[in-house]
């Protein structure tokens, strides 16, 4: 083999690209050219998920090889010296740290950390796990982000709740509020919820300092239900085209508010991904439609996911009067939304719909108008259905809560509703059949919960129901809740005949 | 408009401007000896068999709309797509396969290094290293004590 591609370096990138790491370490024990050729590329991201202790001639391996690792994950109760790591180890452009264990050294590990990251200035992304007794050392004592100059991307995650004791003065959020202006995208996760008996902290900075707007920011995720922080940073950050929000109520409503204020002086919206959790409260609702309408002025969305049971009718049309022609990815999971969403208008008014999650209902009714108009929309590449059964559900009107115990009495949409099996399987299988034109589907979720009886009859999949669904050519992924198992054995093994490379998988 | 291409072994080929372009050298030669026409495009590495066979890749997709590298950079994720016609051009033995990949990285014609590439990670994807050095016909130069260093070493990326 005297002319291989094999023996050209950018050749060897672009084949190793195509394999997987346990491939990739199948052709570094060839030969010693196959090593050359294939480590760099084995090695450009490494998982590390031992005790070094343990391990140590991993280790030496590490330092053989360190020179050609981009991105290293590493997830260990402690963090090795730097001479473990190697002096060739110089190169990092990605780091994810997530201690295994609360940290038992904290001062060795941050130490330790600081080294690791000034040997390696060419870090733009940073992930860090937080543990309770790191904060303070990595950001209060001496903030370790400004160590960092090509920082650009930055997610830190909280284990818990940190604000119930003095912790908030570890400053964390001063820390990333400090380097803000460099960064390109920013994530701030706070797992869990703020503990009863601790006040809301508000934020540290307070609104009036002036700041510079961070201009290079585009994309913002961020989790805290504990003050006033999503309203803090979208303040600072007018370019936002990525916003990722799971706020308290008082704080999505000031941040989305503020995202409109950025519009109205001087610096026209970007926004193009919106994704808004846990909203409840008629002035949230009442800024989110603001957003949609002012920002439809220079920017147009491209996802919607508001997996909120508080999306309403009058949400929807102000979302298609303004966005329809950019929509993309649609996500209204939430099984008590109690609006029906008219999926026939939702195709017909937007061409680019690629991706769509969101709920329907087992009932005849609905069933009935979903069959009856062709709802079809042959582009869609992503389906997730949450087919539901039942009548009765919470539902949000006027401003509370209510009990709708049984649907049918309450909505006089269901009179001349067929009850007869034989009209229901076949409206059933109509609807079966429409999935079945969905000629670009990739992949298709369909999830059945069950609240009640009252609509007895079971929804499910027949084996004559699924001739169309079997001639889906491009559909990959086929996920099946577990909780109401719809489709029998021998109907999951004529589609994998069927579709050979679907792979079918079970949803917990 | 027609522009001739001369094979190291010095056949001449002649084709349409527009397939000949879908090699990116070719595309930038054009551009700047733009005068200078009449005269062949001598391609040093590619062999007369090879870019007859390259040629007719080009011909086959001329109209392929072009694709961004960056746009698409998880398609190489995804199973390999192939029309039929791909399907019985990669219908080759893996000497020839070599060789293509070889011509395509000379000539940058990107669309063929990716088939290419794909098809000789296809073939040494689930084998083992023994499998693998059979059918290239390596021959092992590891020490036993090397073999050692490195079943360890794969132990660090996740697997």
């Amino acid at each position: 083999m005297s002319r291989s591609p094999i023996y050209i370096l950018e050749l060897v990138e672009e084949i190793g690209g195509y394999l997987e790491p346990a491939d990739l370490a199948c052709c570094v024990q060839v030969c010693k050219s196959w090593q050359e050729g294939f480590a760099p590329v084995l090695y450009q991201h490494v998982y590390l998920h031992y005790s070094p202790r343990r391990k140590m001639s991993l280790w030496t391996g590490f330092q053989r090889h360190g020179r050609f690792v981009r991105s290293l994950f590493f997830s260990a109760s402690d963090l090795p010296d730097l001479e473990l790591f190697g002096s060739d180890c110089r190169l990092l452009t990605t780091l994810t740290l997530k201690p295994l264990y609360y940290v038992n050294l904290p001062q060795q590990w941050s130490s330790r950390l600081r080294e690791l990251i000034d040997h390696n200035p060419s870090i733009h992304t940073l992930q860090l796990h937080l543990y309770k007794n790191l904060y303070q050392i990595l950001f209060h004592e001496q903030n370790i982000l400004r160590r960092m100059p090509a920082l650009k991307h930055l997610v830190i995650m909280f284990d818990q709740y940190p604000y119930s004791t003095d912790i908030d003065t570890y400053g964390v959020f001063e820390a990333i509020l400090e380097c803000g202006s460099q960064l390109e995208s920013l994530t701030y996760e706070v797992s869990g919820k703020r503990p009863r008996n601790t006040a809301k902290v508000e934020s540290h900075a307070t609104t009036s300092r002036v700041t510079q707007p961070w201009m290079a920011l585009s994309s913002l995720t961020i989790h805290d239900q504990g003050g006033l922080r999503g309203a803090e940073l979208v303040r600072r950050c007018p370019n936002v085209r990525h916003f990722k929000a799971n706020l308290d109520t008082y704080d999505i409503g000031s941040a989305l508010l503020q995202l409109a204020q950025h519009h109205s002086s001087g610096h026209p919206s970007c926004l193009e991904h919106l994704e808004i959790s846990s909203v409840v409260g008629t002035q949230v609702l009442a800024a989110l439609e603001k957003v949609l309408k002012v920002c439809a002025e220079s920017s147009k969305l491209k996802t919607f996911n508001f997996p909120s049971s508080c999306m309403s009718t009058t949400m929807m049309d102000t979302l298609l009067t303004y966005h329809a022609i950019s929509l993309e990815k649609l996500v209204l999971i939430n099984p008590t939304w109690a609006d029906r969403l008219d999926s026939c208008r939702l195709f017909r008014l937007c061409p680019r719909l690629r991706h769509l999650e969101t709920v329907v209902w087992s009932d005849m009714s609905y069933m009935q108008d979903l069959v009856r108009s062709p709802w079809v929309c042959t582009d869609l590449r992503f389906l997730h259905l949450t087919v539901r059964q039942g009548g009765s559900k919470w539902k949000w009107g006027e401003g509370a809560w209510e009990w709708v115990d049984d649907l049918s009495a309450a909505t006089s949409e269901y009179q001349g509703v067929p009850t007869n099996p034989e009209q229901v399987m076949a409206i059933q299988r109509q609807f079966w059949r429409q999935l079945g034109e969905l000629e670009k589907l990739e992949t298709l979720h369909l999830e059945l919960k069950s609240t009640g009886t009252r609509f007895g009859k079971h929804f499910s999949i027949e084996h004559e129901d699924i001739d169309k669904l079997g001639g889906l050519r491009r559909l990959m992924e086929l996920w099946v809740s577990q909780e109401v198992d719809f489709m029998s054995a021998p109907v999951k093994k004529y589609l994998k005949r069927r579709i050979p490379r679907l792979r079918i998988r079970f949803q917990e | 408009m027609k522009v001739t291409l001369e094979s190291s072994d010095g056949q001449v080929f002649t084709v349409d401007k527009e397939v000949a372009e879908l090699s990116v050298i070719i595309k930038e030669m054009l551009v700047i000896e733009q005068a200078n026409q009449d005269h062949p495009i001598p391609l040093l590495n590619v062999g007369a068999v090879e870019l007859a066979k390259v040629i007719e890749y080009c011909e086959h997709h001329r109209n392929d709309p072009t694709i961004d590298d960056d746009e698409d950079y998880d398609s190489r994720k995804k199973p390999i797509e192939m029309d039929d016609w791909d399907k019985q051009f990669t219908i080759v033995n893996k000497e020839m396969m070599f060789e293509l990949i070889l011509a395509a990285n000379s000539m940058q014609v990107k669309p063929l290094l990716h088939l290419g590439c794909r098809y000789a990670a296809d073939i040494v994807k689930r084998m083992s290293p023994t499998e693998i050095r059979d059918l290239f016909q390596i021959d092992d130069d590891f020490t036993p004590e090397e073999q050692d260093k490195i079943e360890w070493e794969k132990q660090w990326t996740k697997l």
